[in-house]
Formats: structure tokens, sequence, C-alpha cells
């Protein structure tokens, strides 16, 4: 039913052959990829209880891989799936429930599900759909427009369709399934009836709204499993691109290429030097950073009259710059938090104090040469969502510094804590009024960690506005850092801070970590420390690339393997 | 005008800033912005509105309730009493309609323009609010407002005589047959020799979904087969939902039986109270089956048009008297016309009647979501006039009846002070996910009222 083909047997002899010699990986081919993560076999020395996870040659005991599982598209990708397989440039408005968001991310593959509400949502979609899917009767079935009553026909619709759909070639007994769908369909309206009940139920199909990733019958006394071609297309395309495999891709997996880690690299480096590559970056970076909805109305425009003006530059520029800083040519991943150079509107140099840019609306590449900002955490749209009106909400500016850039849990104030109010001072600044917080002993075993970088964004009002005096006073932005490894210590504003993330082993380990999470869908898990670091060595071992650190995650195990359950 | 003064404006601006906070927290948080549509948030069933207008105002006497949280309601509205928690009175406390002047108010009812032909002017261009909205939102549906009446008279003047108007100047037709509206919604009735078949489609989707689903969840283990029960479900729910939905009313219904012209008939006046129960039930079966989401319904028309009573005993003391007009009634000044059990009384309080099934009918039918319809509509009852004996078109009684899907705060009863009708159009368009803060003419439109909206 998976469709194996014959390259797909002969890879998979290639696989048993290094299992049985238990040498290394399991998914690769003996491995002429540049640095992927790869996985022991169950007897491999070290890794009593079950397999370890290898990175970038060397073994790790103590990682796991990904279960098996199904993974349900998330709103996002569900309109893009449709786009694809409907042949559409826009989707028409769709009610879809909003997904749960876990540990920052809304695409965790353990917490989407279908609700019977959801459930009810896609049928009208499907139903509001349908007729689009028939107007692509033509295109799929090669046989005129008009011939939705010739079975033939439909049988060839259904295939071809189908297999766009499910990203993977029907088993006969679907094809037939949905030929009695479209029997039914043609009792109730004749063979349109037909062939909008086909496209209907196709759209709600579990192999449509779940990406499987079960892998085959491979090696299931090991434990592991290795995701088929088809599969691994699909984890490759939404993962990069967020939106289904294209043909080049499914040709690929549908020849059995696909299984070679060489292919698969091949594929990563197309899919990544593509434009819809940069959507999905950016995509990553807004959840990676915590940043607002760009539709909500951020800050009052009473307290702060110039905000509204440039809000949706400043989010462009957000979008504009990590696009850029993980995937332009020469980015390094000190660039990420480092970069001297934005993208601004003449409205957005005003506000950030910039030198005049060539006219027009669109955002033009920018040098920050003098200014106090440098990469994406001094932008101004992240500023803004890690603010509030009524102060900067130092805390938990702090509290994203820690969690989502050096992937520091910090745990919620004890319930028994009575927690004393910040004083509202109104001529101090906000270190004043929050020093109650590590002058208090009940306080101060956790605020000493969090204040330590609380202010470290101090010299930026909750509109993200560059200032150095609060309340007529001088602002001191400096800090300290707590448990960061090779972070730790003292700096004196957030351009140092950034400097120092810049070059830092800790901070790369985090974004590596988040990004695991975003392309395999994961949340939090224990010992993967190993895993993470080798994923940074493959990056800083290739100039530093994100690029590169993205395809050795792609040619990894933990990408391409599934651990039963 | 005092809403010209800048600190009106100021309010304006204020309120217009208030509300778009409001809707943006309504709306997904982050990344499912373009999700989130027009007509109904993320999650909910859609929202639909209807404008149903009854003749010649009310007898304030006997349909008012004290300002706050409603009780007891007059006796005018006892019907409605089993929906008073879905109910909103609003007694409209100078504005109503600008110079409405009794009966003609019913042509600028739902434009909320100045005066007679002043063209077009703000939001809806002059077109009634069900038109406008069908503009904006009726693509979703296969009918984007469908304008239905009972008991209509086109003969006299159009301001008096029509509700629904395509811009200030063009009026439109609201249909009173029934059958020509089961017609335009289901096609001809079949013929006695073709007798209608259950729809079989939906039924071999769902087996083929729980086939799918099964047959997945067979490749499954421990928590990832879990997530797919859930999954069979729904789709399972989803079935007992097309079942219900289709015994219910998406199912074509038994056709209608009045054929209805009613003009100045004596004969047709008779059908009045069949012809709008089979009209109440088309309403109810196109919202439910969202064949459309915005409805129009104009019960009688004004002035010389006016409908007549035979149903009702109008004139026990004078036998003659009882195939006369409510405009009669309502000019006549004996003085027990207005009185309890006196004509106007009975006709207002069979209007309410009318509303009450309506109302009945919408709380029948459990929607997608497992709501009443009633809980995902908004029913406003609109009259053109106040007190009727008066034909004052600046103090006019007005209803809402349902939550669309909780956007309508319910139970209250609330004075709006020297708000023209705009600001309840406004209103509309804010409850229905399409938001404008004036309709009509911009100079009459203060914003929406606050106070209607959760």
């Amino acid at each position: 039913m998976r469709g194996l083909g014959r390259s797909w047997l002969l890879g998979l002899g290639l696989v048993t052959q290094v299992l049985a010699a238990c040498t290394g990986n399991i998914t690769g081919d003996g491995g002429s990829g540049t640095g992927g993560v790869d996985i022991a076999g169950p007897n491999r020395p070290g890794s009593a209880g079950g397999p370890g996870v290898g990175v970038n040659g060397k073994v790790c005991g103590g990682a796991k891989l990904p279960a098996a599982r199904i993974w349900r598209l998330t709103g996002k990708e569900y309109l893009a799936s449709v786009r694809d397989v409907l042949g559409l440039d826009a989707v028409p408005e769709l009610e879809l429930e909003v997904e749960p968001i876990v540990d920052g991310f809304n695409n965790n593959a353990n917490a989407l599900s279908i609700s019977t509400r959801f459930a009810a949502q896609l049928q009208k979609a499907g139903g509001i759909l349908a007729p689009s899917g028939v107007s692509q009767f033509a295109r799929y079935s090669g046989c005129d427009a008009a011939a939705l009553a010739d079975e033939v026909c439909v049988k060839a619709f259904i295939q071809k369709f189908g297999a766009r759909a499910f990203r993977r070639p029907l088993a006969a007994e679907e094809t037939a399934g949905y030929l009695d769908v479209y029997r039914a369909g043609v009792l109730d309206n004749k063979a349109v009836g037909g062939v909008l009940l086909i496209v209907q139920t196709l759209l709600q199909s579990p192999y449509f709204l779940y990406r499987t990733e079960l892998g085959t019958a491979l090696d299931k006394s090991a434990g592991v499993v290795r995701l088929s071609d088809y599969e691994l297309a699909s984890e490759l395309s939404y993962s990069l691109w967020g939106t289904p495999p294209d043909d080049a891709l499914l040709a690929s997996a549908e020849s059995g290429a696909l299984a070679a880690t060489a292919e698969l690299e091949s594929q990563a480096r197309r899919l990544l030097s593509d434009t819809r590559a940069k959507e999905s970056i950016s995509n990553f970076a807004s959840q990676w950073l915590s940043l607002q909805d760009p539709a909500a109305p951020l800050r009052d425009p009473l307290k702060f009259p110039q905000f509204a003006a440039v809000k949706d530059d400043l989010f462009r520029e957000f979008k504009l710059l990590s696009q850029e800083a993980f995937l332009g040519t020469g980015a390094t991943l000190a660039s990420i938090f480092s970069s001297k150079s934005t993208f601004v509107t003449q409205s957005l140099a005003d506000y950030y104090d910039l030198p005049t840019v060539a006219a027009g609306g669109t955002p033009q590449p920018t040098p920050l040469a003098g200014s106090p900002r440098s990469g994406l955490l001094t932008s101004g749209a992240l500023i803004a969502s890690w603010s509030r009106d009524v102060d900067t909400a130092p805390m938990s500016r702090g509290r994203r510094i820690l969690d989502r850039v050096l992937c520091q849990e910090l745990p919620p104030p004890p319930a028994a804590l009575d927690v004393p109010a910040i004083p509202a001072l109104p001529n101090a600044t906000n270190r004043e009024r929050y020093a109650i917080h590590t002058q208090n002993p009940g306080c101060s075993g956790c605020h000493t960690t969090l204040d330590g970088v609380a202010f470290a964004l101090e010299n930026f009002d909750s509109a993200g506005h560059y200032r150095t005096t609060e309340n007529g006073k001088a602002i001191d932005a400096s800090g300290h850092v707590e448990n960061g490894g090779d972070l730790d210590g003292a700096f004196s504003d957030m351009a140092e801070l950034a400097a120092r993330l810049s070059t830092s082993n800790t901070a790369r380990a985090c974004l590596a970590r988040q990004y695991v999470r975003f392309a395999a869908g994961t949340g939090r898990s224990g010992d993967d420390d190993c895993l993470i670091q080798g994923l940074v060595d493959a990056a800083t071992k290739r100039g530093d690339s994100p690029t590169e650190l993205l395809i050795a995650l792609v040619t990894s195990d933990y990408f391409r393997a599934r651990q039963l359950p | 005008m005092a809403i010209s003064t800048p600190d009106a404006r100021l309010l304006r601006e204020r309120r217009r800033f208030l509300l778009s906070l409001g809707s943006a927290a309504l709306t997904a948080p982050l990344f499912l912005r373009e999700l989130a549509t027009a007509s109904a948030l993320p999650g909910a069933a859609p929202r639909r509105v209807i404008m149903f207008s009854t003749a010649m105002g009310t007898i304030k006497s006997r349909w008012v309730h004290p300002v706050g949280p409603l009780g007891t309601l007059g006796p005018l509205l006892a019907p409605l009493q089993p929906y008073v928690k879905d109910l909103n009175l609003i007694l409209n406390d100078g504005g109503g309609v600008h110079n409405g002047g009794g009966h003609p108010a019913l042509g600028r009812l739902l434009t909320g323009l100045a005066e007679k032909d002043s063209g077009p002017a703000g939001p809806g261009n002059g077109a009634s609010i069900d038109q406008y909205l069908g503009k904006v939102l009726g693509a979703a549906t296969r009918f984007p407002v469908l304008e239905f009446g009972a008991a209509l008279d086109y003969s006299a003047g159009e301001e008096e005589n029509r509700l629904v108007w395509a811009d200030g100047k063009k009026s439109m037709t609201s249909e009173g047959d029934p059958k020509k509206m089961f017609e335009r919604m289901y096609g001809l009735p079949p013929s006695s020799a073709e007798p209608t078949k259950p729809l079989v489609g939906p039924k071999a989707m769902v087996d083929r979904l729980s086939s799918e689903i099964t047959a997945m969840q067979n490749t499954l283990g421990g928590a990832e087969r879990t997530k797919l029960d859930v999954h069979l479900a729904s789709i399972r729910d989803l079935e007992k939902q097309i079942a219900g939905l289709a015994n219910q009313s998406c199912d074509k219904p038994t056709p209608p039986t009045v054929e209805c012209g009613c003009r100045g008939n004596l004969g047709d006046y008779k059908l009045v109270p069949q012809q709008i129960r089979e009209q109440i039930d088309l309403v109810v079966n196109a919202l439910a089956c969202d064949m459309t989401r915005i409805i129009s319904f104009q019960v009688g028309s004004e002035g010389g048009g006016s409908m007549r009573f035979p149903f009702l005993k109008l004139d026990t003391h004078d036998v003659t008297m009882e195939t006369q007009t409510m405009h009669f009634y309502s000019h006549n000044d004996r003085p027990d016309d207005y009185q309890d059990s006196g004509p106007m009384y009975q006709i207002h309080l069979w209007f309410a009647e009318q509303f009450a099934y309506l109302l009945s009918r919408l709380a029948s039918v459990i929607d997608t979501d497992g709501k009443r319809l009633l809980d995902n509509t908004c029913v406003l009852w609109l009259t053109p006039m106040g007190e009727g004996r008066l034909h004052d078109s600046e103090r006019l009684p007005l209803l809402t009846a349902g939550s669309a899907g909780g956007v309508v705060r319910t139970g209250q009863s609330i004075v709006t002070k020297d708000r023209y009708i705009n600001d309840l159009l406004s209103t509309i368009t804010h409850i229905m996910g399409a938001p404008v803060d004036t309709y009509g003419d911009p100079m009459l439109s203060k914003g929406p009222i606050a106070e209607l909206l959760a």
C-alpha cells in the first residue's frame, strides 16, 4: 500500500547490511552526507537498553528518537495543502480551529488532533472547496473536463488527485473506495455530484489531514523504523517549506532515490534555496522568539502615538531580517544575534534614527553601523511584543531571554509566596522599582537569575524606541548571566550581551534545540544535549552556517527514523 | 447637531479604538490571523442575522420594561417570556428614523438615510443593511441574502410599503409567496410520480472516512491510537449531525400551501397566519442548512398598503368593521382601539406571537456546533414607529433575540438616548463580524451601541 519501489528494496537491503554490521546509522546509506546525526544499532556497545543517537560521527547513547506517530497538519499547512492540491492562488476564507501552543510552537505533534468542532469545520470547508476540485478534473484525469460520467476518467482522477492529496500513491482498495463514494454522489446529484463528493471526502481524509510517520515494517524487532520515502518527502517539505512536497520531491520518493543521504541532502538544499523556505523560517523565528500577532493593536495609541504608523514596517522588518539571518548569502548563526544591517522603510529609518534610505514603501537593506541595534533581539517588533503599555515588562522580557534564547526553564513563583506588589514610584527607573525582587530573600533565589537579564533591553521602551533615560534618570542596562555556560558573567548593556550571544555555544545550542522542536514537532525532551551539540558542531564546522544546521538535522536519523511504542 | 462637536468626535474615536481592541482580543492570537473569517471566529458556527419588521410601532405602556436585567415582560411581549434570557429590549429615546414621519419611516428603517431620496451616503451607499451584509459576507453561502415577507401590499407609496432597498432610490421586492420562495430554495416541487429519495452521498462520505480512520488506527500503537479515537468519534458525531439535520431541516421540507398575493384581497388575508408560519419555517430551513446567513422579513406594509386581520375578531361591537385595515385603526381615535384587548392591542399581540414562533423554531434546531440555532443568530425586531397612536418615529421600541454566537450581550432592557437607527445598523455590522462604525448617513451615526456588544 505504501508503494514500495524496486530501488527502495535495494536501499532496504543496504540498510539491513549496515544494521547487521552494527556500526552506525540505520537510515543512511553508508554516510556520504555532510554531517548528519546518526543512530547506533541496538547492539552497539554503550547503548544499553536501546538505540542511541549518533551525532556527527559520534554516538549519543541517551538520546531518543521521536515516536512513530501521526502528525496533524496545522491550519497554515492545511491551507497550503488545499492550495496545492486544488491549484488555487488563494483559498476562500474558512473557519478553522486554532492550534494549541506547546513550548512556544503551534505544531506540536502530540497536541494536534481533530475535535468534533474541527471535524465539522473541515466537513464544511470540504464542501466549500469541492467545486474547485471539480474544475481540476481535466488536469488530474487527463480526460475532457466534461467527462465526469466516464468511470475510467473518474478512476484516473481519483488516482492522480488522491496521490496529490495523500502525498503518496493510492492503494487499489482506496481507489475502489472512492469510486463507491463517487457512485453514491452520482445517485444524489448526477456525475458532478459524484466528483464533488470525491473531493469533499478526500479533503477530510485522515491521510490528507495527517502526515504518517510510521515507517515500514523494517526491523521492527529493533524497535526502530525508518520513514518511507513518501513520508520522508512530506517531512522534508512541511518542515522546510510548510507546504506539501512538489513534483520533483515526489518523483524522488517514487524512484526510491530519496532514501540515499546524498539525494536527501541535495533535495534539502534545493528546498532551502527556494523562496518558500523563507516563509517557513520566518514562521519559525516568530514562534521561537514569541512574536505577537501582527494584527493585534500592540500599543495604546494615546501613550505611544508614533507606534501604529510603523507597526507594519516593524513586523515586516522582523520577517525579512529573520529570513536574511538564517538563509541569506553568507548568513551565520552569529548574524542572528549580531547582524549589523536590517530592512527599513523611510518611516522606520526615522523611528530607528537611521540615515535616509531610498524612497518608496518597500524596505531597503540598511546598515546599522552606529546604531545600538544588532540582530533579531533588538528589532522593534520583538521588543514591542515582549512589552506592555504600563511599563516595559522587564520580568517578561527576562523570562523570554531565559526561556527562548538560553533554554533555561524558570519555575513559576511558589504558590505559597506572598508576592509583594511592584511599587509605582513615578520618578524611578524600572530597575529601582523592581529592586524589591532581589532585596526580598523570598524572591531573590529565582530573581537573581531572572533579574540578571531582565533589564538588558531597558534602553528600548515598550514601543521599541531607543532611549537612554527613564523618568529623567540614566538607564542602567547592565546585568549578568547565570547557569549559561560560556555566557556566564556580567555584561554592560544589550549590545554587549548580543555580541556575547553571537559567539556563544550555549546560544547556538538553544537555537538548535528550538529549531528541532519546530521541525520535528516535538516538545521539551530529556537528554538531548549530545544530539543538539552534534547539530551545532555540524554548522560551526561549515562556516557557522544556519543552513548547515538544518541540513544536518534533516539528514539525521532523528529526522528520518522513529521509535516504535 | 450634537454629534459634530469635538467632544462627540473624540468620544467616537475612543469608542472606535476600544472596539478595535475588543475585536483584536477575540481573534486568534498568533499566526492564524488569516484563518479568522469575517463572518465567524475560528471554531464557531457561522453567525446569522434576521431583520424582522412589523408595522406601526406598539403600545408602549404594554411593551415597556424597567431598565436593567429582564424579568417579567410587558403583556404585549408575553409570548416571548420563554426566551427572556435571549432578549434585549431597546427603548430608543430620541433619534429613531431621522425625519421619519410615521409610515414612510419604513423605507429608511434599514437604510439609515437622512431624507427620502437623499441618495448614496456613507457605508451602505443607501442600501438596506441586509443587502449591504449580503454584498460583504454573502459569498460564503448559496444566497447572499433572502428577502421574506408576509401580508405585503406594494400598491401605495414605496417609502411606506418597502423595507428593502438596493440603494437610496431603488427599492426591492420581498418575497411574500411561500411557494415561490420554496421554488427558489429547493427548485420546483417534485411531481407525485417521483418521490424524493433521501441523500446517500453524505453517508457514503462518512463511511469512507470512518473506514480510513479505522485502517490508520490499526497501524498505530499507544497514545497515537487514542489520538484517532477522538477523530473517529468526531466523524461519527458528524454522521449523527448530518442525519439529524436531514431529519430536522435540511431535507427538502413539505412544500408550502399558500400562494399569496394579498393585495387588498380579503380572501388572501385570511391566509396570512398560514403564510407567515410557512415563511418562518423556510427562514429556519435556510439558516439551518446555511443557504444564507442574512434574512430580512417584512410583515405588513405601512399606510395605504396596510394589512387586514379577518382572522382576528377585532371589532366585536361592530361586525361590519371586521375587515378594516390596520391603518384605519391606527388613525381612528375611538378611545378603545388602543385599550387592552382593543384592535391595536390584539394586532400587536399577534405580531409578538409570530415573532415567538420564529424564536421557537430557531431554538428547536441544533446547529453544527451543538448549540441552538437561536444561539448563533441575532434576530432583530424593528418597527418604523414608536407609539403607534402618535405616529412618531423618534422613540422606537426595538428588540433583539439571540447572541449570534456570544457576540451580543442579552437579557437586558436598555434605553438609548438620542441615537438614530443608524447606530443599531452599525451594531449589526459589528455583530456579523464586518464592522463599520457608521451606517447610512454618517452625520446621524455615533457608532455602535456598546451595551449590546458582549
